[in-house]
């Protein structure tokens, strides 16, 4: 009873502090200290960072120790005079570190780039992106149901394991944010959040649009978005509302293709080649036979498990003559599904494999501390991680639970989705809609990444899955404790109205 | 060249025994301008004095300091690869002129001081096309900018090879001379007859003289490369007794698979086809100075594994670089007696020392059969151990090519097995060892059959050891699959009856509605 008073509308904090703001808050003390505070925490440089430093200026200093993998590198370099180096992937992160470096040329510094202007750049759009986010999760209460709701949307976002990358040069945080903001868009559209609909109809397209814009993997995503943009079209009809969804899902497809097309030959072979050696050839006792009746020489049953850059020695580099017209020109993306369609129980053992370290978000392969903090070499952040280190424990590892939880979250938002549509309404419609393209995400990523590149990187691969279940998760939670879960239809005068 | 032969009976030729005191060698550099392949020409110039057991410490003028050629060098070599740059360094230039010991000029730049050595009029050549003739050998070579060349040589002058205009009115002049203890050559080419000439008079001012016939290697081998071109071309080379020696990657991982097994199966043909074999060293990916017993490690592996299926490498190949690196060096090379230097790529180093060391036994220096094929009549002998490569074939067309080169060439090849070569490699606590044919594994004769090695023990891998939790994460993984089962039939079976109820409710209310 003393609980729900303390939530009682003439309670000064309930008044002036609404859930959204509390998720906000508590999110900006417990990641900014982390981020900005020295000895600042980051992710270190597993070798990727040079195609988002190098086009947009940024070189690394000379220091006495490696930069890479052990250690958060704080300070880099600007140049100063004409860039030479062309632009080695086109992706939307460039905005971000664009706007860190022209903040940093402005406020520190025009020779020393301070990597916390990239974090604060990532930084500020999450908070609103966490504040969108509960928003739309909670409204239209404001009771005690309404702050665990923002507690939990805390536990889940403000994990370290997602807010470390924030000082890195990996194009993660862009996908993270964009992908909170198309999520928070719908949703305040489900919930009717906003007197007009436009501003986050506009906020979805944009978002989407940098998400598959940010990575060259995410374009095939471009199909998952326009299932979940579909549910807009449930709206009720109105001329300029017509206009800017047909323009906006022209343009989510169009970057979707345009970002496809933009993964040069080099990527192609990289993808090519490890879709082979970490794809094809594990998982299966010996791949010798099976690639002899592909049409490959067995011989290159030999180049298991190798990488195409390889980390430290290799009998044969991949970008030699000899591989790439005896193995690479072999095959293609098409043979690769014909061969896992005849190897079944090879493809499913893979995805268990994907499937295996799916909700590990913390990257373990690089330190996340600086030299000077003192830290041992690639030690791994602990504070704030106890979501991500239970749902990596415990998480099933298989990819049949995958399936079958997709089956489970499509089936209960069908059965409002149905009503809704019985009813007339379009709000169920499109929460289905967003379940279903978010689950598509769940299941097709870790099987394009699996055709598309074998379990090389998976977990950089996989990214948008466990934000996707997570999000989805706080969906089903917040659906089941306002009573939402079966319909979207509140009934008159239920609500503690914020 | 008559000097040549009165003056060989004073330089004895032996088996230059390359641990002796005495072979440190000193090679300084102007530059290595890099955009006129004069990088190679550095390399193979080290790779030339290695194979005649020469220690060499290289140092580019920029880094030489004063009192760094001290007695300990037998020798020193000034190179000059950029003429426009030229020697600036005049603490070398003065430590050079006051060294006792033998010198080599290679190119432009000569000192008043060593002309004067050389007792010989210098003269300059401009803009020429002129032909190398060395004892009935020659090759035209490529148009010249600058020459210098030296005229009214002295009696006791030892001249190598001459060099002639086209037009038959001009006078030729030497290209290589000796005099004394100092040796000059215009220029330095690491390919043709300059390059044969020039290691000539490399092995007679350094006293390394070593006559010996070429030994055909085939390089660029690996597991990838077609198998069944290979296996022809040693049996092309057996067929016309044509002894000669592969030198081929490996892998370290996967030895399990069957691919393995069939590719040591036509490495054991190669070795029955009278072929010997160099295990050459894996390409340099993202390695740094701390893979150093990773690739220790590689090598180890990868030699052990050719040994278990009965393929027994004679050496070690590898790129020149892993000569001038301290690491690379040691967690290779130093393994075995016999190397076999290839010319470098792109070279990756570890912990580069410059500083190239020589092998126990032999150390071929490479020269790829094309550069040569250019040279009319090439001399049988070479002054130092040499390997003439042809690169694996990649199609039947190129195989056919390649037989018809090696077969064109009149020479009598580096025979193992009559020249009673005697080699071996000490890897991880295993001695493979090749006594002229025989091979040996730590110390007990082996015979090469066709037939597959039965490995079953070796194969055995020690089971994993099992994580604490596995059990648990398996448990669990179970339930939640029946538990979310569980909800999804719960869920299928509500939907049903929500469905009939709707359905009822609408029907009722009908009735009433009829009522």
């Amino acid at each position: 009873m003393k609980i729900h008073l303390m939530f009682s509308k003439q309670n000064w904090l309930v008044q002036h502090l609404s859930p959204a703001m509390l998720a906000c808050l508590l999110t900006a003390l417990i990641s900014g200290w982390l981020l900005f505070l020295p000895q600042i925490h980051g992710l270190a440089d597993n070798g990727d960072f040079y195609r988002a430093m190098l086009s947009n200026g940024v070189y690394r200093l000379p220091l006495h120790y490696r930069q890479y993998l052990n250690y958060v590198v704080p300070k880099f370099g600007l140049l100063q005079y004409y860039n030479e180096n062309n632009v080695a992937v086109f992706s939307s992160q460039t905005l971000f570190v664009k706007t860190a470096v022209f903040l940093n040329r402005l406020f520190y510094s025009k020779t020393i780039f301070d990597l916390r202007f990239l974090a604060g750049v990532y930084f500020i759009p999450y908070l609103f992106a966490i504040y969108f986010l509960t928003r739309s999760l909670v409204y239209p209460y404001r009771n005690l149901k309404s702050y665990l709701i923002a507690l939990l949307v805390v536990f889940v976002f403000a994990d370290s394991s997602f807010t470390l990358y924030f000082n890195s040069f990996f194009a993660e945080p862009g996908m993270l944010i964009a992908m909170l903001f198309a999520f928070a868009a719908i949703m305040s559209l489900v919930r009717h959040c906003d007197v007009k609909s436009w501003p986050m109809v506009t906020v979805f397209f944009l978002s989407t649009i940098i998400l598959i814009t940010n990575k060259q993997q995410n374009a095939p995503l471009a199909l998952s978005f326009l299932v979940v943009a579909a549910g807009l079209l449930f709206m009720p009809k109105k001329h300029h509302r017509t206009l800017l969804l047909a323009v906006g899902m022209m343009a989510v497809l169009a970057s979707g293709v345009v970002t496809y097309r933009m993964i040069n030959q080099e990527f192609n072979d990289v993808n090519q080649y490890q879709a082979f050696t970490h794809g094809v050839l594990m998982e299966t006792p010996d791949p010798s036979r099976q690639i002899e009746k592909g049409g490959i020489n067995e011989q290159f049953a030999l180049m298991r498990a190798q990488d195409y850059y390889p980390k430290n020695f290799a009998s044969v580099k991949p970008s030699q003559k000899v591989v790439r017209k005896r193995l690479i020109a072999k095959y293609n993306y098409a043979w690769l599904v014909r061969y896992y369609a005849g190897h079944l129980h090879q493809f499913s053992a893979l995805l268990d494999v994907a499937a295996k370290d799916l909700m590990i978000t913390q990257v373990k392969a690089v330190g996340d501390y600086t030299k000077l903090s003192g830290a041992r070499p690639g030690q791994q952040f602990t504070y704030f991680t106890l979501f991500s280190s239970v749902m990596g424990a415990f998480f099933p590892k298989r990819f049949v639970f995958l399936i079958l939880l997709a089956v489970v979250f499509i089936g209960v938002y069908a059965v409002s989705a149905y009503l809704d549509f019985k009813a007339g309404r379009y709000e169920a419609i499109m929460r289905f809609l967003l379940v279903l393209g978010l689950m598509t995400i769940v299941i097709f990523v870790p099987i394009i990444s699996i055709i598309g590149d074998g379990d090389a990187d998976l977990a950089k691969h996989l990214f948008m899955v466990p934000v996707s279940l997570d999000l989805l998760f706080l969906l089903l939670i917040s659906d089941a404790l306002t009573h939402r879960l079966w319909t979207t239809h509140l009934k008159a005068g239920a609500s503690n109205e914020t | 060249m008559w000097l040549t032969i009165i003056l060989l009976p004073f330089f004895p030729l032996h088996q230059v025994d390359a641990a002796t005191t005495g072979n440190q060698v000193m090679l300084v550099y102007d530059s290595q301008n890099k955009s006129d392949e004069k990088p190679h020409d550095i390399d193979v110039l080290q790779r030339s004095l290695t194979s005649m057991g020469l220690n060499v410490q290289t140092v580019s003028q920029a880094d030489y300091h004063k009192g760094m050629l001290t007695s300990k060098y037998q020798a020193v070599i000034t190179m000059i690869n950029w003429p426009e740059v030229g020697l600036t360094n005049q603490d070398f230039i003065h430590d050079r002129a006051r060294f006792k010991g033998i010198e080599l000029h290679i190119g432009q730049d000569l000192t008043e001081d060593e002309s004067h050595r050389l007792q010989a009029a210098p003269k300059k050549l401009y803009q020429q096309q002129l032909i190398l003739k060395s004892q009935g050998s020659s090759q035209v070579l490529p148009f010249s900018e600058t020459l210098t060349v030296f005229d009214h040589l002295p009696t006791s002058a030892q001249r190598f090879g001459q060099l002639s205009p086209q037009q038959n009115d001009q006078p030729s002049y030497p290209y290589g001379l000796i005099q004394g203890n100092m040796g000059y050559l215009p220029y330095f080419e690491g390919k043709g007859l300059s390059l044969i000439v020039a290691l000539d008079l490399m092995a007679h001012l350094f006293h390394r003289v070593v006559s010996s016939r070429p030994l055909l290697t085939i390089t660029g081998v690996s597991p990838y490369v077609d198998l069944k071109l290979l296996q022809e071309l040693g049996a092309f080379l057996q067929k016309n007794q044509i002894p000669f020696a592969i030198s081929t990657v490996t892998v370290s991982d996967n030895t399990e698979l069957r691919a393995y097994r069939d590719f040591t199966k036509v490495l054991r043909r190669i070795e029955l086809d009278d072929g010997v074999i160099f295990m050459q060293v894996p390409k340099i990916g993202g390695a740094t100075a701390a893979d150093a017993t990773l690739l220790n490690q590689v090598v180890d592996t990868s030699l052990v594994n050719l040994a278990n299926y009965q393929v027994y490498p004679v050496g070690l190949s590898a790129p020149g670089y892993w000569n001038q690196d301290k690491l690379l060096r040691s967690a290779s090379l130093k393994k075995s007696q016999a190397w076999l230097l290839l010319s470098n790529r792109t070279p990756l180093y570890l912990h580069q020392d410059n500083r190239s060391q020589v092998s126990e036994g032999k150390s071929w220096l490479t020269l790829s059969i094309k550069s040569v094929m250019s040279v009319q009549k090439l001399p049988s002998r070479f002054d130092s151990p040499t390997a003439l490569t042809v690169p694996m074939p990649s199609r039947k067309t190129q195989l056919t090519e390649i037989e018809r080169q090696i077969t064109k060439l009149p020479l009598d090849w580096y025979d193992p097995v009559s020249e009673q070569m005697k080699t071996q490699i000490e890897t991880g606590g295993v001695l493979i060892a090749y006594d002229s044919g025989q091979y040996i594994l730590n110390g007990r004769d082996k015979q090469i059959t066709m037939s597959t090695p039965h490995l079953a023990q070796q194969m055995k891998q020690a089971p994993a050891t099992r994580p604490l939790f596995k059990g648990f994460f398996k448990v669990e993984g179970v339930i939640l699959l029946i538990f979310f089962s569980l909800v999804l039939i719960v869920l299928l079976i509500f939907v049903r009856i929500g469905r009939k109820h709707y359905i009822k409710k609408f029907k009722s209310k009908n009735g009433e509605g009829v009522d």
